[in-house]
C-alpha cells in the first residue's frame, strides 16, 4: 500500500476547500509558480513555507522568512508540529496536513431512517399539525361549531409550520449543505405537540392531584422543550458540534427560566407564575381527596405570617430607600 | 380605578376635578368675594346667613411644599370665637399622611390667607380640627344638644365650589341615611366639590351638619357629617392643643376601630340565603349592603348566567387612592345543556383567572399571598382561593379576596367572591369561614335548566342607573369571545 501526504487548504469554518495528494515531502508552499502548491492569497509570500519531516520524522511546517509568518490559532510561529488537526494560518489560508496513517473519527450514527424520510415524514408532520389545530380549536369552541374557524386554525397553523422550518431550511442549505426541510418540519411540529400535551398533562395533574406547582412553574417546562426543539434544528445543520449544541441549548434553557423567575419576582415578590391556578376541569377528573373547611381555614391563618412578613419586607425596604436618598 | 366604584363624590376639589374645570388658574385677587353667585335664587334668609356667616368662613387649601401649587381644596368654618376650624379629613388627608410634601394654608372671604396646622382627625365621620392664626366672631357654634330638624326644613350649605368663590346654597333636609356606618344626614340641595367641610346651618344659623359628599348618578342628593359627631371631636382640644407627632397611627387606631363596628354589625345576623340552581348562596342584604340580580340568557349562547352582586354603597376615605372599609360579594351561577363537560370546565377556568395580581410597585398595599384547596362537604365541593394583601402605612389592616368555583357539577358551575377591604385578619378570616360554611347545595341537581327558575327571582329587583360599576365588568367579561 503506498503513503501518501495530503495537504488541505481549509475555509475559515475548519472545511476542506481543496485537497493536495503528495508521495514525498517537502511540499513548498506560497504565491510564486515555483511552488508546490500555489496560494492565491495576497497576504502570502511568493515563498511562504515550506512541509517536510523533522529529524523525529515528525510533520512539521516551517516559515521561508514571509512578512505575516504562520499563525498557530493567531499566535506567529516560525515552526509547527502538524498532527493532523493542526490547522496553521498563511496570510488568510487556512491549511491542515494529515497522511495516511490519520485515523479518522468514528461513524456517526445516522438517526434518519432513511425509508421514514420524505413523504412519510412530511405527511406525519402535517397531519400533527392538523390534528393539533383542530383539538385546540375544538377545546376552546364554546359557540356554536363553525366549520371555518376550524379551517382557517389549521391553516394559520400550517403557516407558521411553514415560515418556522423555512427559515432553519434556509439556514440549513447555507451552512450543511441540504435543506432538509422536511426534518425540520418535523422537528417543529413534534415540539409543537409536545407544548400542547404538556400543558394538557400540567392541568391535569394540577387538577386531579392537587398539585398546583405543576402550573405554576409550566414555562420552564415549556422552555425545556423549546431548547430541546432548537437542539434538534442545530442538529440537522450540522452533525458535528453535538456536544456544543447540547450545552448551548440547556444554557439557553437555563437562562430563560432565571429570567422568568426574575421577573415574576419583581411583579408579584413570589417566583410562581401566576399566584393560584386558574385552570378548571370536569369534576370527574378529581382524583384527590378534598380539604374540610377547617383544614382550609388552618391554612388562611398560616397565611398571616406570609402576609405579615411581606409587609416587614415592604416597610424595610422603604425605610432603606428614605436613608439612601439621605 | 378603586375611586370611581362608589357613585359618591367627596366634595374635595382635588386634583383630577380641578382639571375637569375649564377655569383652572384664577388669580386670587380677581375672584368673587362680596357677590357669590349661588345655583339657587337666594331667599332673603340665604342673604341674612351669608352675611353674618362670611367672617368665619373659610377656604382651606392643601399645597406642595415644593413648588407651592395646590392639590386639594375645600372649606371650613371657625367654631365660636375660638381659632379652631372644623373640616373634612378628605380636604387635609394629604397633610395627615405626607407631612413631608405638604402642607395647608387658608383663605377667608375677604382674600387673607394663613397657615394651618391640623390638630386632629376623625376618618370615620370624615372630620378634622385645624388651627389657623385668627379668631372667630361667634357665628358658628357647636351644641351638645343637636338642633331638631323636620323633613323638608329649609337648609343652607356655604362654602367654596370650584374655587371659583363662596356662595351659600338652599336645599331641604331629608332624614339620616343609614347606608355607611355612621348615620349622615340628606340634604337635598347642591354640595360641589370645593365646598367639603363647609357648615350647613339651619335658618335660624345652628349647624346642622358639614358639607361632605353628593350623589353622582343623582340630582341634588347630597350628603352631612351631622354636627354632633364633630361637636365630640371638637371637644377633646383646645385652643392650645399640641398636634400629634405623626397621624398614621391615630388613623390606623381609627380604621380599625371603624372595621370592627363594620364586622360587628355585619355578622350580627346570620347571612341570607338565595338559591342559584341547585346551590345555596349566601349574601349580605341589610341598610348598608344592597344586591342586585342579573342574568344572561340569550339564544345563541351555548349557556346561561345568572348573577347576584351585593356591595356597600360607602367606603372610608383615606387618601386619593386608598379608599376602605367595603365589602362586596358576587355569584355567578352558569349553567349549559349544549356544552360537553370538558369544554364547558374549560371555559370556567377562563373567568376564574386574573382575579388578583400581585404588584410590588403599590405604596399602600403589600403584594398578595395566596392559599388555595380544593374543598369539599357533604355533597357540595369546590375549589376555593384566599388572598391577602397588609396596609403598609397602617398596621393590622387586611384587603381580603375569597373567589371559589364549584367542582361537583359537570355542566353547572358555580362562581363566587367576597371582597373584604380594610378589616382585621381575624374578622377577615371569621367572615370568610361564615361565607365558606354557608355556600351549600341543596338538592342533587337533575340537569334540567328548567328547574332553576328559582335563580331568576333576582332578576326582578329593579336595577339603578349604574349603580355598581363592578357589576358591569362582570357582565362584560361575561360577553366573552368566540373564538
Amino acid at each position: 500500500m503506498s503513503f501518501f501526504y495530503f495537504v488541505e487548504i481549509l475555509n475559515p469554518h475548519g472545511d476542506v476547500q481543496a485537497r493536495h495528494k503528495f508521495t514525498q515531502l517537502p511540499v513548498r508552499l506560497g504565491r510564486s509558480y515555483s511552488n508546490d502548491i500555489i496560494l492565491d492569497d495576497y497576504h502570502t509570500a511568493a515563498e511562504h513555507a515550506v512541509i517536510e519531516l523533522n529529524e523525529s520524522n515528525d510533520i512539521i511546517i516551517r516559515d521561508l522568512g514571509s512578512q505575516n509568518a504562520i499563525k498557530v490559532k493567531g499566535k506567529v510561529q516560525p515552526i509547527v508540529v502538524m498532527n493532523g488537526d493542526t490547522s496553521v494560518q498563511l496570510g488568510h489560508t487556512h491549511v491542515r496536513v494529515r497522511d495516511s496513517n490519520y485515523v479518522v473519527s468514528d461513524e456517526v450514527n445516522d438517526s434518519a431512517h432513511s425509508r421514514w424520510q420524505g413523504w412519510p415524514m412530511f405527511f406525519s408532520a402535517v397531519l400533527m399539525i392538523c390534528v393539533l389545530s383542530l383539538t385546540t380549536s375544538w377545546l376552546s369552541d364554546i359557540a356554536n361549531n363553525k366549520s371555518s374557524d376550524y379551517i382557517i386554525g389549521v391553516a394559520q397553523w400550517l403557516l407558521v409550520a411553514a415560515v418556522w422550518s423555512g427559515i432553519w431550511a434556509l439556514a440549513n442549505r447555507a451552512f450543511g449543505g441540504a435543506a432538509n426541510f422536511t426534518r425540520h418540519l418535523f422537528t417543529f411540529s413534534f415540539g409543537l405537540v409536545s407544548l400542547t400535551l404538556l400543558d394538557y398533562l400540567c392541568m391535569l395533574l394540577a387538577f386531579s392531584f392537587s398539585l398546583e406547582w405543576f402550573t405554576q412553574y409550566q414555562t420552564h417546562f415549556q422552555l425545556a422543550i423549546v431548547a430541546v426543539v432548537i437542539y434538534y434544528h442545530l442538529r440537522h445543520i450540522n452533525v458535528r458540534n453535538r456536544k456544543m449544541f447540547k450545552i448551548v441549548c440547556a444554557s439557553l434553557a437555563i437562562v430563560g427560566s432565571s429570567l422568568k423567575l426574575m421577573s415574576n419576582y419583581q411583579a408579584t415578590n413570589q417566583y410562581t407564575d401566576e399566584l393560584y391556578m386558574h385552570e378548571i376541569l370536569p369534576p370527574s377528573f378529581r382524583v384527590s381527596r378534598n380539604h374540610s373547611l377547617e383544614e382550609f381555614d388552618k391554612s388562611i391563618a398560616k397565611l398571616k405570617t406570609d402576609i405579615d412578613s411581606e409587609r416587614e419586607k415592604a416597610l424595610k425596604e422603604k425605610a432603606d430607600k428614605n436613608s439612601a436618598k439621605k | 380605578m378603586t375611586f370611581l366604584r362608589l357613585p359618591l363624590l367627596l366634595a374635595c376639589l382635588s386634583l383630577p376635578a380641578f382639571a375637569a374645570t375649564s377655569t383652572p388658574a384664577i388669580p386670587p385677587e380677581l375672584k368673587p368675594e362680596s357677590n357669590p353667585v349661588a345655583p339657587i335664587p337666594p331667599s332673603s334668609t340665604a342673604q341674612q346667613l351669608y352675611a353674618s356667616a362670611q367672617s368665619d368662613l373659610l377656604q382651606l387649601r392643601v399645597l406642595l411644599k415644593n413648588g407651592h401649587s395646590q392639590s386639594a381644596v375645600g372649606s371650613g368654618f371657625l367654631i365660636g370665637k375660638s381659632n379652631l376650624v372644623i373640616t373634612n379629613f378628605h380636604v387635609v388627608s394629604q397633610i395627615a399622611l405626607e407631612p413631608e410634601t405638604y402642607f395647608g394654608e387658608f383663605k377667608d372671604t375677604q382674600g387673607k390667607s394663613g397657615d394651618i396646622e391640623l390638630l386632629a382627625v376623625d376618618v370615620q365621620h370624615d372630620l378634622a380640627v385645624v388651627r389657623v392664626n385668627r379668631q372667630g366672631t361667634g357665628v358658628f357654634n357647636l351644641t351638645e344638644v343637636p338642633a331638631t330638624l323636620n323633613q323638608g326644613e329649609h337648609l343652607y350649605s356655604l362654602g367654596n365650589p370650584l374655587d371659583l368663590g363662596f356662595t351659600i346654597s338652599e336645599g331641604t333636609y331629608n332624614g339620616v341615611s343609614h347606608r355607611g356606618f355612621s348615620d349622615q344626614i340628606m340634604f337635598t340641595g347642591p354640595v360641589n366639590p370645593g365646598m367639603s367641610g363647609g357648615p350647613n346651618v339651619t335658618a335660624s344659623g345652628q349647624v346642622a351638619g358639614i358639607n361632605v359628599a353628593h350623589r353622582r348618578d343623582g340630582e341634588l342628593v347630597s350628603f352631612l357629617v351631622p354636627a354632633t359627631f364633630a361637636q365630640k371631636l371638637f371637644s377633646g382640644i383646645t385652643e392650645s392643643s399640641k398636634p400629634p407627632a405623626d397621624f398614621k397611627p391615630i388613623i390606623g387606631e381609627q380604621l380599625l376601630a371603624h372595621q370592627a363596628l363594620m364586622m360587628d354589625t355585619l355578622l350580627a345576623t346570620p347571612l341570607t340565603h338565595k338559591n342559584l340552581g341547585p346551590y345555596s348562596v349566601p349574601v349580605r342584604e341589610s341598610e348598608q349592603v344592597r344586591c342586585w340580580g342579573s342574568s344572561d340568557t340569550k339564544g345563541e349562547k351555548t349557556y346561561n348566567t345568572d348573577q347576584i352582586n351585593c356591595a356597600m354603597e360607602s367606603e372610608l376615605f383615606v387618601s386619593e387612592d386608598l379608599q376602605t372599609g367595603n365589602i362586596s360579594m358576587n355569584h355567578k351561577f352558569v349553567q349549559t345543556d349544549k356544552l360537553d363537560p370538558l369544554r364547558f370546565a374549560l371555559h370556567m377556568g377562563k373567568f376564574f383567572t386574573n382575579r388578583v395580581s400581585g404588584n410590588t410597585k403599590d405604596e399602600n398595599l403589600t403584594t398578595s399571598h395566596c392559599t388555595e384547596e380544593f374543598i369539599g362537604k357533604e355533597n357540595f365541593s369546590s375549589r376555593a382561593v384566599v388572598c391577602v394583601e397588609s396596609y403598609q402605612k397602617f398596621a393590622g389592616l387586611y384587603n381580603f379576596i375569597l373567589f371559589t368555583s364549584s367542582t361537583d357539577e359537570p355542566r353547572m358551575s358555580l362562581q363566587s367572591r367576597l371582597i373584604i377591604n380594610g378589616v382585621s385578619y381575624e374578622n377577615g378570616q371569621k367572615f370568610i369561614q361564615q361565607f365558606l360554611t354557608a355556600l351549600t347545595k341543596i338538592k342533587p341537581a337533575k340537569n334540567d335548566p328548567a328547574k332553576n327558575a328559582s335563580a331568576k327571582e333576582e332578576k326582578s329587583v329593579p336595577k339603578v342607573a349604574s349603580v355598581d360599576t363592578s357589576t358591569n365588568n362582570v357582565s362584560s367579561s361575561n360577553n366573552k369571545e368566540a373564538k
